[in-house]
């Protein structure tokens, strides 16, 4: 009996037979919810939407986080991918475009009746004022001084100055003295001389061989080199008349020639180391006539 | 030492004139003259006397490269070289545009030099035609790149005289 008498033994056999007779009641089949169960439970909902809200947002961020991380790393290698495939590409660009040329280069020699080697391009004159090239073939491969240089296009220049393995090509537009062809005007045959300068940059003079003016010479008119050039084979286009002008008796004295060939922009050209002018054509070969 | 960078900077940068430089087409057919944007910078940074002197060496080696008339970029390379090494004492180095100025008026003035002594020995060339469409251009190419040489310049400078220190 002196464990009743104890209050603390009491409280805890009383709280004991409580919650067992919570848990008979609590575990049967109830029709809603208590009103203790429903005032906490409203009042917890607020909080806890808060507290779930602010945990997505922190899971959220931090799969983000790591997203990017990866994003990152995924993103420098695509970069990586894409430079090499560019630079693979430009490559490619560039092989296929000098492909094109050589295979030009080849057919046009074929096509040709004269004895020709091809030669590449070196490098251009340093200074502005001198028009000159590179290529590289010299003596070892038969060249010679005065030899004349053409491309698909036309007339480029003629070998100026002969070394073992390299020659300088004086371009037909360099503007020093007796640098000049002898030519003709395809649609009028009358023959004209043909001398660097006189223009812009990159151009020629064109004057009258035998009179001291034209008799007809028209804007787009079409200089051909003639029969009568010792350097040349009859037939290769020069250039194009871009401007005539005006002498006092108001008759064209002269006038201004685009090549036609782009001379800066040239990476193959052929020396023609023997030149066969066939009889009967007016032109040597389908030499391509640029801008036509 | 100096003469030795020197030297390769003149050949390297022909190089590149005759090569890289004349594939583009900025400024039309025009190259940029890295040889005289190297020699003006090299007057106003060194003075007259070395000006000159680079500028001879450089415009030598240029016109015997070129296959012209030889003597004529020697001499207006010297000239350029020994009157903007007047200005030497006169201007702040440090400066980036001082030789951007530097150079598109020395362009100006001494490309127009050089244009009249090629007319002098016959070449076929219209001064007044030329003057607006390859020297005004050739100037305005010329003074853009000359603060990225002057730049080099400043650091070569810089790396001799603590090699020297």
């Amino acid at each position: 009996m002196h464990w009743f008498a104890n209050r603390r033994f009491l409280i805890i056999a009383l709280i004991f037979l409580l919650l067992t007779w919570v848990m008979f009641v609590t575990s049967r089949e109830r029709a809603g919810e208590g009103k203790v169960e429903y005032f906490f439970n409203t009042a917890m909902a607020p909080l806890e939407s808060i507290f779930s809200y602010c945990g997505i947002v922190i899971h959220d961020s931090w799969k983000t986080v790591t997203h990017l991380a990866q994003l990152k790393v995924e993103n420098d290698l695509l970069r990586k991918e894409i430079e090499r495939l560019r630079t693979r590409q430009l490559g490619l660009e560039q092989l296929q475009k000098e492909n094109e040329e050589l295979r030009e280069a080849a057919g046009f020699v074929k096509a040709q009746a004269h004895e020709m080697v091809a030669a590449e391009v070196i490098s251009v004159n340093p200074s502005n004022w001198s028009r000159t090239l590179t290529i590289n073939r010299g003596k070892n491969d038969g060249l010679k001084k005065n030899m004349a240089v053409i491309s698909p296009q036309g007339v480029v220049g003629r070998i100026m100055e002969v070394r073992d393995n390299t020659a300088e090509v004086i371009l037909l537009t360099d503007p020093r003295d007796g640098n000049y062809i002898g030519g003709m005007v395809k649609r009028t045959q009358n023959m004209v001389i043909v001398t660097g300068g006189g223009g812009y940059l990159g151009e020629c003079t064109v004057k009258p061989a035998v009179d001291n003016f034209f008799t007809d010479l028209k804007n787009n008119d079409i200089i051909i080199t003639a029969a009568t050039s010792d350097l040349f084979p009859k037939g290769i286009p020069i250039g194009r008349v871009v401007k005539v002008s005006y002498g006092p008796n108001k008759m064209v004295t002269k006038a201004i020639l685009q090549p036609m060939v782009k001379l800066n922009k040239l990476h193959i050209v052929f020396v023609i180391k023997e030149k066969h002018d066939p009889v009967s054509s007016e032109s040597s070969a389908p030499i391509l006539p640029g801008g036509e | 030492m100096r003469f030795v960078i020197l030297a390769i900077s003149v050949i390297l940068l022909i190089a590149v004139q005759s090569t890289w430089l004349a594939e583009i087409e900025l400024f039309g057919l025009v190259k940029p003259d890295m040889i005289l944007i190297l020699v003006i910078a090299y007057g106003l940074y060194h003075g007259y006397y070395k000006g000159a002197f680079l500028g001879l060496i450089a415009g030598l080696f240029m016109d015997v490269l070129s296959g012209g008339v030889i003597g004529i970029g020697a001499l207006v390379k010297m000239a350029a070289g020994f009157s903007t090494g007047l200005l030497q004492k006169l201007i702040f180095k440090d400066n980036l545009l001082v030789p951007t100025l530097a150079v598109f008026l020395g362009t100006v003035i001494f490309e127009s030099f050089n244009l009249l002594m090629h007319i002098s020995f016959h070449a076929n060339y219209r001064f007044s035609l030329l003057f607006v469409s390859a020297i005004f251009p050739l100037a305005v190419y010329n003074s853009l790149l000359a603060p990225i040489l002057y730049y080099f310049l400043l650091r070569m400078e810089k790396y001799i005289a603590e090699r020297e220190a």
